[in-house]
């Protein structure tokens, strides 16, 4: 299989009053053509600071202070102003978090999707129109309401709108940013839906950020898990269910009730999320670890490959001596 | 009745006035956010209120707390009818029923400590203790939150304190009373998932305890089964399905619960069988009321669903639903 992105050791650093704070740290994953991986992780763990960082989205006082960001080979964190734009929108697009604030209100949908469209691609204003028309059927829309403006759709709806117009130039990467969160919870799933559907049909590689673990379960194939600014655990949704190895992972699934199991009980995970900020060289999750020992509090486990595809950050991993 | 009944809510209604079109063609339009609701909750129990928002389920807990007046309805608890009360004894029965809010940063006074938030609902309802009393009542409270120890937490400011903690300093001052019943509105909805299992066993653990009886609104159907013993779902403003737990996951039988569980226990399946479960619809509470609140989205529809209003009516013992169509969606299934 071909890579179509590949993050290696990417850290983004934000400068703040009290220190810097290292909202992502040595962060290392690579997605397939056709592929579709969620990124989970509960809120202020970082995961949307990495979806900025492969954008070169981070703006001052952050920075991406080192790795590398491939995207078919090209770096993304070298390339230029104009490179990047040219690869916007036709290579790698974002659904945004909340598609009712990323439409602009006084333009007509229609308006914006072609926008995009005359923006990246030479072609005549019917063509973009033809192609908007289409686009709008494709996520379950009438092509003719091309004019209508945003407020006139419903949640839902707008957010097919978003699907739409980040679909707009044929991309090969996008990346959805917690793009159902804030929907009802049907909506949400008919949305989830046509994301779907739409990646077996385009053959799309999508990273899907977000922190509804029995979603993301459901839909993707292969999960890497943040904790805190490092990504703690990535391999495929089977390992990750059925043999989650860091303790925050298995936490992370302990910790919501399940309703085909009701007899389940759930735990929550003692403590709260570390500072950031200047945070000293160990492990982050060892305050919260049952098995933390000594060497957690010291040092930093390296992110490693422990089975083909199966990549975890955990001492115990090395020691053999899993709880 | 029988004894155990310890709220019952007969017929509530809540109508909001919509004003629309211009300066002089205004049209006031009257808009039901809750529609002939009827339940009861049993001494003990938990009654979990699902929907999606806006569909009138803090709107009904509001009312049944007194925080909001009804439109037309009864509410009685404990055999007393609370809609008829004067302000004055309303506030004596707010003793026995308290409310914990959604969000945990909204609902504390960030200019207050811990120690006054907590002393306010003693101050209101039981100010002559002395301060002793109301000191070790206090601490007490704290301490059945497992904050512990409880006397640090005393003089903290609320921004001293995670989400997590913060809810459960809520949680303190919704049962320092010793009440016998507490409406939780969405109380882990604004946490993350690692302190979310604190709060739902806490609630459990305090039910056991003190004896509470609950109602629980929530919009996620995995942690109302964890939570409740029966279970309402509502849809714009009416109850459409009412059931043990149990049932309703099991054998749901209104479309609309059938579309939340399909998505809730197996997405893969919903996705696969998305059109027969539910279509694409707008949901819209300002039309006038003709036919079945779910039509719009629901597959199954036949001409009745259009015209006549489903009542609630008994599928098997406890477990009622309103649709037109579910004894031949049952025998569909079965």
């Amino acid at each position: 299989m071909n890579t179509v992105l590949s993050v290696e050791n990417l850290s983004t650093y934000f400068k703040t009053d009290k220190g810097i704070a290292k909202a992502v740290e040595n962060v290392s994953f690579s997605l397939n053509k056709g592929e579709m991986l969620g990124l989970i992780g509960e809120s202020g763990c970082g995961k949307t600071t990495v979806a900025q960082s492969i954008l070169r989205l981070i703006e001052y006082p952050g920075k991406v202070v080192s790795g590398r960001v491939l995207l078919n080979g090209r770096d993304l964190i070298k390339a230029s102003e104009k490179e990047l734009s040219s690869m916007r929108w036709k290579e790698i697009s974002v659904i945004p978090q909340s598609a009712m604030n990323a439409l602009n209100p006084i333009f007509t949908i229609g308006d914006q999707i072609m926008e995009s469209i005359l923006l990246h691609e030479n072609v005549s204003k019917r063509e973009a129109l033809q192609r908007t028309k289409t686009l709008l059927e494709l996520v379950g829309i009438d092509g003719e309401r091309w004019r209508s403006y945003p407020h006139e759709f419903s949640g839902g709806m707008k957010q097919r709108v978003a699907i739409a117009m980040a679909l707009a130039c044929n991309p090969k990467l996008v990346i959805s940013d917690e793009s159902t969160t804030g929907l009802d919870v049907l909506t949400q799933a008919q949305v989830i839906a046509l994301i779907k559907s739409l990646q077996k049909k385009m053959d799309l590689s999508v990273i899907l950020i977000s922190h509804d673990l029995p979603m993301v379960t459901a839909i993707c194939d292969k999960i890497a898990i943040m904790y805190a600014g490092n990504i703690v655990e990535w391999a495929s949704t089977e390992d990750i269910l059925k043999n989650p190895r860091h303790p925050y992972s298995q936490a992370l699934l302990n910790a919501s009730p399940d309703l085909s199991n009701p007899e389940k009980e759930v735990v929550s995970i003692p403590g709260s999320v570390p500072n950031l900020v200047d945070f000293p060289h160990s492990c982050r999750f060892h305050t919260r670890c049952p098995y933390a020992y000594d060497k957690c509090r010291q040092e930093n486990p390296e992110f490693k490959e422990i089975k083909k595809g199966h990549y975890v950050a955990c001492f115990l991993e090395e020691e053999g001596n899993h709880g | 009745m029988d004894k155990s009944i310890l709220l019952k809510v007969r017929n509530l209604k809540k109508t909001f006035i919509k004003k629309s079109g211009t300066f002089l063609k205004r049209k006031k339009t009257e808009v039901y956010a809750v529609n002939n609701v009827n339940f009861e909750v049993k001494q003990g129990e938990i009654l979990g209120i699902i929907g999606e928002s806006g569909c009138g389920k803090t709107t009904t807990a509001r009312m049944v707390m007194r925080l909001m007046k009804e439109t037309e309805g009864e509410i009685s608890f404990e055999g007393v009818n609370l809609c008829n009360l004067k302000e004055s004894e309303t506030n004596k029965i707010r003793k026995k029923m308290q409310m914990i809010f959604q969000d945990p940063y909204d609902t504390l006074n960030p200019g207050m400590r811990i120690h006054d938030i907590l002393m306010e609902p003693i101050n209101a309802h039981e100010k002559d203790l002395p301060y002793e009393t109301k000191y070790r009542k206090v601490i007490e409270a704290i301490e059945a939150i497992e904050l512990k120890p409880a006397e640090d937490f005393i003089n903290r400011y609320p921004h001293q304190l995670s989400g997590g903690q913060r809810q459960r300093i809520a949680i303190a001052r919704a049962i320092i009373l010793k009440p016998s019943f507490i409406a939780a509105d969405e109380p882990t909805s604004m946490l993350d998932v690692s302190v979310r299992a604190g709060i739902l066993n806490l609630l459990l653990d305090l039910r056991k305890k003190m004896g509470l009886t609950m109602m629980f609104i929530t919009h996620d159907l995995s942690t109302a089964s964890y939570m409740c013993d029966r279970i309402a779902v509502m849809y714009q403003g009416k109850i459409v399905e009412i059931g043990p737990t149990k049932k309703i996951i099991q054998h749901p039988s209104h479309p609309y619960t059938k579309a939340l569980v399909a998505v809730v226990k197996d997405l893969n399946y919903f996705i696969k069988n998305r059109e027969k479960l539910i279509l694409d619809g707008e949901v819209d509470s300002t039309k006038e009321e003709k036919g079945c609140p779910f039509v719009a989205r629901c597959p199954h529809k036949e001409a009745a669903c259009h015209t006549q209003v489903p009542e609630l009516e008994d599928v098997d013992k406890g477990h009622s639903v309103s649709c037109h169509c579910h004894t031949e969606l049952l025998e569909k299934t079965s």
